[in-house]
């Protein structure tokens, strides 16, 4: 485990996603503020996260596209880490970047309640909920789909067999968390089995695709 | 002496162990590739380009799965063992491995945590001495510049083994003199070894104890450097001087206009009528008429 944060710590160097990141949600929680004060309201919640989403999505992948750019699979090689170690590190790095999405969202309601307490009901809860819950699960489902892909082939040999189930498997993890979960009011004990359900099968799939993901990375030349 | 086999009276530990290494891929295959490397000594591999000099390196770091053969590097003779000796193995590679926004600050940073016994004092002052600047991002510096500072990472964790694939490409002949006293004082305690593949033929001469030559995936010898020079002569005369016997013996002979040159086993360069001129022979030059020979084997 030691060995996997190391190699996902290097992971946010190699993309300088500690701070790419940090910029982009800042950035977009900035514009989501203004737009909160001016007629659009609340809305500016759900519109930012279509943005946070998709820039987070595409973060999810920098890791490969500068090791496919720079050959860092070679730097990898040479470093004292198992090829499970660099598989357990890129998955740790997907997982960071899911549950931070996460908390820049719980962050941007925070913000906005502090300023207009009032939009707190729980049919507004509720939607918050549903939004945060899919945020994460979208991404994961994106990593758990993709990052075999990556590993086996990585970003170089086949970008357009990366990016077409990425979006793929966000678009369809958002429709289908959206729809079972329609109707349900998240906050009472029915919502919170649901949820539970949906991060269950999220992480059992995170969790295929990890091992999957060392054993295609085994057999690469690198 | 067989050339394919080292001094077999050295008793010291092998930091390397190759033996019938092969790797095949769809248009390239890597052959039967065997050698040692005792503690103590700088083994140059030279081959053209495309002859497997790389994929033997790879194969030694786990970077391509042999299809056959035994490796042991540090006295780790699996996957698993090889990685859990890296500590001691500095390595440099032919091509870009650090992102293009890294500085030297940022490569230090990045790999102190893998390494126990990374030297920040000696990092520092490798890049001082090899004059890499501190603020130029990976992708700005020069070739040259961008393998001075593979090899300072390399050296930085006190490795007992250094791997360089062309370390010498893009340096100017005062970094290239310097590199290789640099290696020389490495290896001066006798614990310490080098593995260096490289073009430059007459760096190796200075400082390779061994040398294994490759070419089109096959071993063509692996040797002591000073038994292999010794074991051939080059071989000069006149149009008639070249018998039918002499030709079948010379290896990679070159005909023109005056005469012929060629490769001989030092042995049989003792026979030879008073009017054909024996020389020593270079590294390079045996590197070539080796090259010639094979590829008149191959045309016939």
């Amino acid at each position: 485990m030691h060995n996997a944060i190391k190699m996902m710590v290097l992971d946010c160097r190699a993309a300088s996603n500690r701070n790419s990141i940090v910029y982009l949600f800042l950035v977009i929680d900035v514009l989501a503020v203004i737009l909160f004060l001016t007629p659009v309201g609340d809305d500016s919640l759900f519109i930012s996260f279509g943005a946070l989403l998709g820039g987070t999505a595409m973060t999810l992948i920098v890791p490969f596209m500068a090791a496919a750019q720079r050959g860092l699979d070679a730097l990898y090689a040479l470093l004292p880490l198992r090829r499970r170690d660099i598989v357990n590190g890129h998955y740790l790095f997907g997982g960071l970047v899911a549950v931070s999405m996460g908390l820049n969202v719980m962050l941007l309601v925070g913000i906005m309640l502090l300023l207009q307490p009032s939009i707190l009901t729980p049919e507004w809860l509720s939607r918050v909920i549903r939004f945060a819950l899919m945020s994460p699960a979208m991404l994961l489902m994106m990593a758990a789909v993709e990052y075999p892909l990556l590993l086996r082939f990585g970003f170089d040999r086949a970008p357009q067999l990366v990016l077409l189930p990425l979006i793929g498997a966000g678009v369809g993890t958002g429709y289908l968390v959206s729809t079972g979960l329609q109707g349900i009011d998240l906050v009472s004990p029915q919502g919170v089995l649901a949820g539970t359900i949906v991060a269950v099968v999220v992480i059992a799939v995170f969790v295929v695709s990890l091992l999957l993901g060392r054993r295609l990375y085994e057999r690469r030349s690198l | 002496m067989s050339m394919n086999e080292v001094n077999s009276d050295v008793a010291e530990e092998n930091l390397i162990t190759v033996t019938g290494l092969t790797k095949q891929y769809p248009e390239f295959a890597l052959r039967d590739i065997s050698f040692q490397l005792p503690a103590g000594y700088i083994m140059g591999m030279i081959g053209p380009n495309g002859a497997g000099k790389t994929t033997t390196i790879k194969a030694l770091l786990d970077m391509v799965r042999p299809d056959s053969g035994q490796l042991t590097l540090l006295g780790g003779t699996t996957p698993a063992a090889r990685v859990a000796c890296r500590d001691d193995l500095g390595v440099q590679l032919d091509g870009s491995i650090y992102p293009d926004t890294w500085r030297v600050k940022q490569v230090a940073a990045a790999l102190a945590p893998f390494f126990p016994q990374w030297d920040a004092a000696l990092f520092a002052d490798l890049c001082q001495d090899m004059a890499i600047p501190q603020k130029t991002k990976y992708k700005d510096m020069s070739r040259g510049t961008q393998v001075k500072l593979q090899l300072a990472a390399a050296l930085a964790h006190h490795p007992r083994l250094l791997v360089l694939d062309e370390p010498t490409a893009g340096l100017d002949p005062l970094a290239r003199d310097e590199l290789l006293t640099r290696l020389q004082d490495f290896i001066a305690d006798g614990q310490h070894s080098v593995l260096l593949s490289t073009h430059l033929t007459a760096d190796l001469e200075r400082i390779a104890d061994y040398v294994l030559y490759i070419r089109d995936g096959r071993q063509q010898f692996f040797g002591h450097v000073d038994d292999l020079l010794g074991a051939y002569v080059l071989v000069k005369g006149g149009p008639a001087d070249l018998t039918p016997a002499l030709q079948a013996a010379v290896i990679g002979l070159r005909r023109y206009g005056e005469g012929f040159t060629g490769l001989l086993p030092a042995a049989a360069g003792d026979d030879l009528p008073a009017t054909v001129v024996t020389e020593p022979i270079t590294l390079e030059e045996l590197m070539i008429y080796f090259g010639r020979g094979a590829h008149d084997a191959q045309r016939n």
